[in-house]
C-alpha cells in the first residue's frame, strides 16, 4: 500500500538486477571505483519502493453483540451514517531522500564515502476491479546524483503493469503479478546503461500486533527474462520482514530487513544480501513527510571481489497525493 | 551616602528571597487545592456523595468533592460536576464516578457521562474498565454497562481512545464517531459514524441542563455532516439505538428526527 512514508523502506517490490558477473572475467574494479552494473544495486538499495497498494484495505468488522438498553434514553439516540469511501485510483509521488554512504561504488576494497540525493517521481493508477483485486499501471523515474563521484550519477525509469488481490479470508494476505521493464541511463545524455524485463510476483502478509504496531512478512521473487547487456542480468529471490510501530498520529517508525538470494544468468555468481533498515518519519500534512533513514546492506559472494558492506544514513521529504 | 556593609547587603537579599518564596509558596498551593477541587453545579432528584470518611449523603449544589470522593445518580437522578479549569461532566441516572489525580482521572464504574472539556484547559482522562478514554479540549459522551459495553461518543474535538493494559492499542475517535466495545476488549473495534444533530436534539444531558460552552462548535460539526450528506459521503441509515444499550432498532425511515425540544434547565 503507498503512503507517503514509502520512499524510506526498502523496495522490496522494485526489480532486483545485478551486472557484475562480467567482473568475474574482468578482474577487481580500481579502488573506488564502480564495479560494471553497480547502478542496479544502488538503484535498489535507494531507489523508492514503486508501486502502491490499494488505498483501500479490507476493514475489520465492528464487534456486534446487542445488549438491551438497561435505563432511559438520557444519552440520546445515535443514528448510525453510513461513509461512502471514496475510492481514488490515481496518486503522484514525489520524494527527495539524501543521504551520506560510506561505500557508494559498493566496492569490496577501496571503499569511498559520499554524499547523494535521490529525487523521483511516481505516477501509479490503480483502478479497483472487483472489492480485492486491484489493476496497476504505473512510470517511475529516479534520479541518483553523487556529491564527488558524480561518475556514479545515474537515473532509473520503471514502467509497470500488473495486477494485486486481497485475500481477505487468509488473514488479509495480500498477492502481486507484474511485469516490470527498468532502463537505467546516465544523467547527462539519458544514454542507456542497461535494460531489463522482468516478472515480479510477491506475496505479503501483514499481523497486527496491537492498533499502533504491525508486522509484515513477504516474498519476492524477481524472475528477469530479458536483459541487455546480459551480464548484469539476474534473478533475485527474497524474503523480508518489517516492523511499524505509530507513537503517535504524525510520528512513526519503521524497522525492516531483507534477505536476498541474487542469481545471475552469466557465470556462476551467486551473492546473499542482506538489508537492515530503521527509519523515523515525521508526517506533517497528510501529504507531506519527513523521515530519518537510515540502512545497512551486507552482500556476500562466491566470488568474493563482489562482497561489500555499506551503511548509509541520512533524510528525506516526500509529498503523495491522490486523486 | 552611607555604604552598607557586605553582610547586610546580603542579609537584605536573603530576607528578599525568604519574602519570594512565601508568596510563590501559598498561591501555589492555592493553585493546587483549586486544581483538585470540583464543584457539583446541578442536581436533578437522586444524587449522592460519597468519600473514605464518610457514609454516602445526598448531595446539594455548591458542594465540593476531591480526590478519593464518589458521586452516585439514582434511578431518575443527573447531576453537573464543574471542576476549577471549566471542564464539565454531566451524570446521567444509575451512573456511579470517582475520582483521582487532582480529580484529573475520573473512574467510571456505571452508567453515562458527557463530559466537556474546553480548549486549552489540562487533559481529563475517563477510566473504565481496561479502557482508558482523555482528551484535552472535547465534547463527548461515555457510557458503561458492567462486563457488556462500553460506549463512547464525540460530538465535538478529538478523544483519544485506548486500552490501559495493552501498549500501542490506540484510536482516535473524531467529531460523529462512536466506538461500541466491550470492557474487557484486547483489541478496539472500528468506529462507525452517528448523526451528530440527531443525538443533540434528543441527549437528556443537553436537553435538561444549560447549553453546552462548546454549541457553537458542535454546530459546525453538524453542518459538516449536513455538507457530507448532501455530497453522498454520508448516507443516513435507518439504524438507531435508541439511548443507552447497543441495541439497533430499524426505524421506519432515515429522516426520523424529533422535532428539538428548546434548552430547559430543569436541575434541583
Amino acid at each position: 500500500m503507498i503512503n507517503s512514508q514509502n520512499f524510506s523502506k526498502f523496495p522490496l517490490g522494485r526489480p532486483l538486477f545485478i551486472c557484475a558477473a562480467v567482473l568475474i572475467f574482468a578482474g577487481q574494479p580500481a579502488h573506488g571505483q564502480a564495479p560494471p552494473g553497480s547502478a542496479q544495486s544502488r538503484a535498489e538499495l535507494f531507489g523508492r519502493q514503486a508501486y502502491p497498494g490499494p488505498s483501500a484495505t479490507p476493514s475489520a468488522e465492528t464487534e456486534g453483540y446487542p445488549v438491551t438498553s438497561p435505563s432511559d434514553k438520557d444519552i440520546g439516540e445515535q443514528q448510525i451514517l453510513k461513509r461512502v469511501e471514496e475510492y481514488k485510483p490515481f496518486t503522484i509521488s514525489i520524494y527527495a531522500p539524501f543521504y551520506w554512504t560510506s561505500n557508494a561504488a559498493l566496492v569490496s576494497s577501496g571503499e569511498q564515502d559520499d554524499v547523494f540525493v535521490a529525487p523521483g517521481v511516481t505516477l501509479m493508477y490503480q483502478p479497483r476491479i472487483t472489492k480485492t483485486l486491484y489493476a496497476q499501471v504505473g512510470v517511475v523515474q529516479q534520479f541518483f546524483f553523487y556529491d564527488q563521484l558524480t561518475e556514479l550519477n545515474f537515473a532509473s525509469l520503471d514502467v509497470i503493469a500488473g495486477l494485486l488481490y486481497y485475500l481477505p479470508q487468509f488473514h488479509n494476505l495480500s498477492l502481486r503479478a507484474y511485469y516490470d521493464y527498468n532502463r537505467l541511463t546516465d544523467t547527462d545524455n539519458f544514454d542507456e546503461l542497461f535494460v531489463n524485463d522482468s516478472i515480479i510476483l510477491n506475496a505479503e502478509l501483514p499481523f497486527r500486533i496491537a492498533r499502533a504496531q504491525q508486522i509484515f512478512l513477504g516474498l519476492n521473487l524477481n524472475l528477469s527474462f530479458y536483459g541487455n547487456p546480459e551480464s548484469p542480468r539476474r534473478n533475485n529471490y527474497s524474503l523480508y520482514g518489517n516492523y511499524d510501530l505509530a507513537l503517535s498520529r504524525s510520528f512513526s517508525l519503521d524497522a525492516g530487513f531483507q534477505f536476498v538470494v541474487r542469481d545471475y544468468y552469466s557465470g556462476d555468481r551467486t551473492d546473499v544480501n542482506e538489508i537492515l533498515s530503521l527509519s523515523a518519519n515525521y508526517r506533517v500534512q497528510e501529504w507531506l513527510t519527513l523521515s530519518a533513514l537510515s540502512s545497512f546492506s551486507w552482500n556476500q559472494s562466491n566470488h568474493s571481489v563482489f562482497d561489500y558492506s555499506v551503511a548509509n544514513i541520512g533524510g528525506g521529504i516526500a509529498l503523495a497525493l491522490k486523486f | 551616602m552611607k555604604n552598607r556593609s557586605p553582610s547586610s547587603a546580603r542579609g537584605a537579599k536573603i530576607l528578599a528571597r525568604g519574602l519570594l518564596v512565601c508568596l510563590i509558596i501559598p498561591a501555589s498551593c492555592l493553585d493546587a487545592a483549586q486544581l483538585k477541587e470540583a464543584r457539583v453545579t446541578q442536581v436533578v432528584k437522586d444524587v449522592k456523595l460519597g468519600s473514605p470518611q464518610a457514609a454516602p449523603r445526598r448531595v446539594a449544589v455548591g458542594e465540593s468533592f476531591r480526590d478519593g470522593d464518589c458521586i452516585e445518580t439514582g434511578v431518575i437522578g443527573r447531576s453537573e460536576l464543574t471542576f476549577a479549569d471549566q471542564t464539565i461532566a454531566r451524570l446521567g441516572a444509575k451512573t456511579n464516578v470517582s475520582f483521582s489525580k487532582g480529580t484529573r482521572t475520573v473512574d467510571l464504574g456505571e452508567g453515562a457521562m458527557l463530559f466537556q472539556i474546553p480548549k486549552g484547559a489540562g487533559r481529563l482522562k475517563i477510566k473504565t474498565a481496561a479502557i482508558a478514554v482523555a482528551s484535552t479540549g472535547a465534547t463527548a459522551i461515555i457510557e458503561r454497562h458492567g462486563q457488556f459495553y462500553v460506549k463512547v461518543l464525540v460530538l465535538e474535538g478529538t478523544v483519544r481512545c485506548y486500552l490501559t493494559n495493552r501498549f500501542g492499542e490506540s484510536l482516535l475517535l473524531q467529531p460523529g464517531q462512536i466506538l461500541i466495545t466491550k470492557p474487557d476488549v484486547t483489541a478496539l473495534p472500528e468506529a462507525a459514524d452517528f448523526d451528530i444533530a440527531r443525538e443533540m436534539k434528543t441527549c437528556l444531558l443537553v436537553r435538561e441542563f444549560q447549553p453546552l460552552r462548546s454549541q457553537q462548535r458542535i454546530e459546525s460539526e453538524e453542518q459538516k455532516q449536513l455538507n457530507m450528506i448532501a455530497k453522498g459521503t454520508y448516507i443516513p441509515s435507518n439504524l438507531v439505538i435508541l439511548g443507552r444499550g447497543t441495541q439497533v432498532t430499524l426505524v421506519s425511515g432515515p429522516s426520523t428526527t424529533p422535532p428539538p425540544k428548546p434548552l430547559t434547565n430543569t436541575g434541583h
